[in-house]
């Protein structure tokens, strides 16, 4: 059996992953700042956090819940190197909200009746996201006679824990941990109540000079984005709609925009109640959304377009480059003097240090 | 079937401190045997003090070298490619000719040793014969052997000092910048780009990567690792520099110079 192999913990690794999956409308992106309140309104809705950090030990036991609601999803990580992978998916399976896909439906059917190591250990067996998780592998491009061990040494092992909103509270979910952790309870802002929880795991790390990373699980911008052009749209059709039945003129170019949208829409709707000023104003204010939603969709293609080249980038294997490159260099009687800088450089180097 | 040598010799210790070499002057016995597990087992005793074990170590073929150190009197030197330590000895057996056949005795059962993988690891280099005999008395000559023997592990340990080059000390980003506008380079590397990237505008991207960074670390700790030799044969590429260069990069650039040479 293919075992999983190691991945780069990377916003982009984990966005595409997510879609490689079915998972749709998703994406996950770095908080550099928890209390930044406006980068944190224009990630919502945020459907969870992922907090990792570096593993050094065994890790304390925290006090987790034995019963708990039926409905909240719980696993056990059981496969050391799937602990990103099932971070996010501990998220996305508590999350009615999101269109998980076929794959993560028919895993959690399949494993509502386990108890949270099966869960963990049947997450093995789910052959799209072992496959999707794997794709992302760094390449081997050589074969060693101690293929045995993965995780080199080098080679960071991180641990990952999410926060989530279930049904009024909020719950850190530990896959090493034996059960849910209730964080508190919370009335409109689930985030409000998870930040200190988070805050507390930021300082204590801080404290120890250990690295950590905070990770959102959020709606997708470009599908945000969409959907306002979308409801905007709507709103200029209905404005348009209400001001010429009310008799105001409408100008050419507004005639030109009411032609342009009824071609997309295709369902009868009731006009408009309000006065000729409130529908102009409803129509400045839907314009500018649409505006800004573009902005958004524009940055977010040129994001993933970003993200696209630079997990091609880490999907590829440099080594017949890297080969050709210095076979260039040979040809073209550069090879022997990049030594020489080299080992100059690296003599004058020595020489200050030895000089302190 | 296993095989067996057993050679009457002294050692010398190695000063860490003092970073001396001296002689140990008592009559030795080296083992070297190839046991039923496929290991190679290195033994020697102080035969003046009562046969004591005073090295013991597990060998592997391909990454070890027992050869004649040139200019001295039958001193030996067993060193690896993979490791620093070093081990000198010198012969004590009555008659010196028998050293040559010692020392091929020992390298035969060095290779006698079956690897798994499918690479043949060629037949160790040929034993230097000795030049000339010294006139000197014995205390003297070893005088002199002490200072050049002395002289030679210096300059070994000259060469470690430091880390040591990476690919990317010699890919310095001045080079890199310079390639990544040249059309000759772009052309004879695009293909080898990532399919979706082989345009000349990706190709400086790629330069600049931290991807492309992470893929020379990763080579440059392969070629400096226990496997270099395996390495450098899956590049297509003459592992033997490996015994005269010890530093695994600069056996690379050597070797690629060396397979140019041969083409022309």
């Amino acid at each position: 059996m293919q075992e999983w192999c190691t991945i780069e913990s990377d916003p982009g690794v984990f966005t595409e992953l997510i879609n490689a999956i079915g998972v749709q409308g998703v994406q996950v992106e770095e908080i550099y700042d928890l209390n930044d309140e406006q980068q944190i309104a224009q990630m919502q809705p945020i459907y969870g956090f992922i907090f990792l950090f570096r593993w050094t030990s065994k890790g304390e036991k925290r006090e987790c819940l034995k019963i708990y609601d039926q409905d909240l999803f719980f696993a056990n990580q059981v496969i050391q190197n799937a602990c990103a992978t099932q971070a996010i998916i501990s998220i996305l399976l508590n999350c009615p909200q999101i269109e998980i896909g076929e794959a993560l439906k028919n895993y959690k059917e399949f494993v509502i009746a386990l108890d949270p190591k099966e869960r963990g250990n049947c997450l093995g067996a789910v052959d799209v996201i072992k496959t999707a998780h794997n794709s992302f592998a760094r390449p081997e491009p050589f074969i060693f006679s101690n293929d045995k061990k993965k995780a080199k040494e080098g080679d960071d092992v991180f641990h990952f824990v999410s926060y989530i909103p279930f049904k009024g509270k909020v719950y850190e979910l530990d896959g090493l941990q034996e059960g849910p952790i209730l964080i508190g309870e919370y009335q409109d802002d689930w985030i409000v109540r998870a930040k200190e929880a988070i805050l507390n795991r930021i300082q204590h790390y801080q404290e120890k000079e250990t690295a950590f990373t905070l990770l959102a699980v959020n709606q997708c911008r470009r599908f945000k984005a969409n959907k306002i052009i979308e409801q905007s749209q709507n709103e200029i059709f209905l404005s348009l709609k209400t001001l010429e039945f009310i008799g105001v003129d409408l100008t050419e170019e507004q005639k030109q925009l009411l032609l342009q949208i009824s071609n997309q829409q295709n369902i009868e709707q009731e006009l408009l109640q309000e006065s000729q000023q409130e529908l102009l104003n409803r129509l400045t204010l839907a314009k500018n959304r649409i505006q800004e939603a573009q902005i958004t969709l524009s940055e977010e293609n040129a994001k993933f377009q970003k993200y696209k080249e630079e997990n091609s980038r880490r999907k590829h294997n440099y080594i017949p480059f890297i080969l050709e490159l210095f076979k260039m260099a040979q040809r073209k009687g550069q090879l022997e003097g990049l030594l020489e800088k080299a080992q100059q450089k690296q003599q004058q180097k020595l020489q200050q240090q030895m000089k302190k | 079937m296993f095989q067996e040598v057993t050679i009457p010799c002294g050692k010398y210790d190695f000063n860490p401190e003092t970073k001396k070499v001296a002689i140990v002057k008592a009559k030795g016995l080296l083992t070297l045997c190839l046991n039923e597990e496929n290991e190679l087992q290195l033994k020697w005793y102080n035969l003046d003090q009562d046969s004591k074990l005073e090295i013991e170590r597990f060998l592997i073929k391909g990454f070890t070298f027992f050869e004649k150190v040139k200019g001295q009197n039958r001193v030996y030197l067993l060193r690896f490619t993979d490791d620093d330590q070093k081990y000198f000895f010198w012969m004590q057996s009555e008659d010196s000719s028998l050293d040559e056949n010692y020392c091929k005795q020992f390298n035969n059962v060095i290779n006698a040793q079956v690897l798994d993988d499918p690479i043949e690891i060629e037949q160790q280099p040929p034993v230097q014969t000795q030049t000339q005999l010294h006139s000197q008395p014995v205390q003297q000559q070893m005088d002199q052997q002490q200072q050049q023997l002395l002289q030679l592990l210096q300059q070994q340990l000259a060469q470690k000092v430091g880390p040591g080059l990476s690919l990317t000390d010699l890919l310095s980003s001045e080079f890199l910048t310079q390639i990544s506008n040249d059309q000759e380079y772009f052309d004879a590397l695009k293909e080898y780009l990532p399919s979706d990237q082989q345009n000349l505008e990706q190709f400086r991207q790629n330069l600049l990567s931290p991807q492309f960074k992470q893929a020379l670390d990763q080579l440059t700790h392969a070629l400096k690792g226990r496997e270099r030799s395996s390495v450098i044969q899956q590049l297509d590429l003459d592992y033997r520099v490996l015994e005269q260069e010890f530093d695994g990069v600069i056996a690379f650039v050597k070797a690629i110079i060396r397979k140019a040479q041969n083409k022309n």
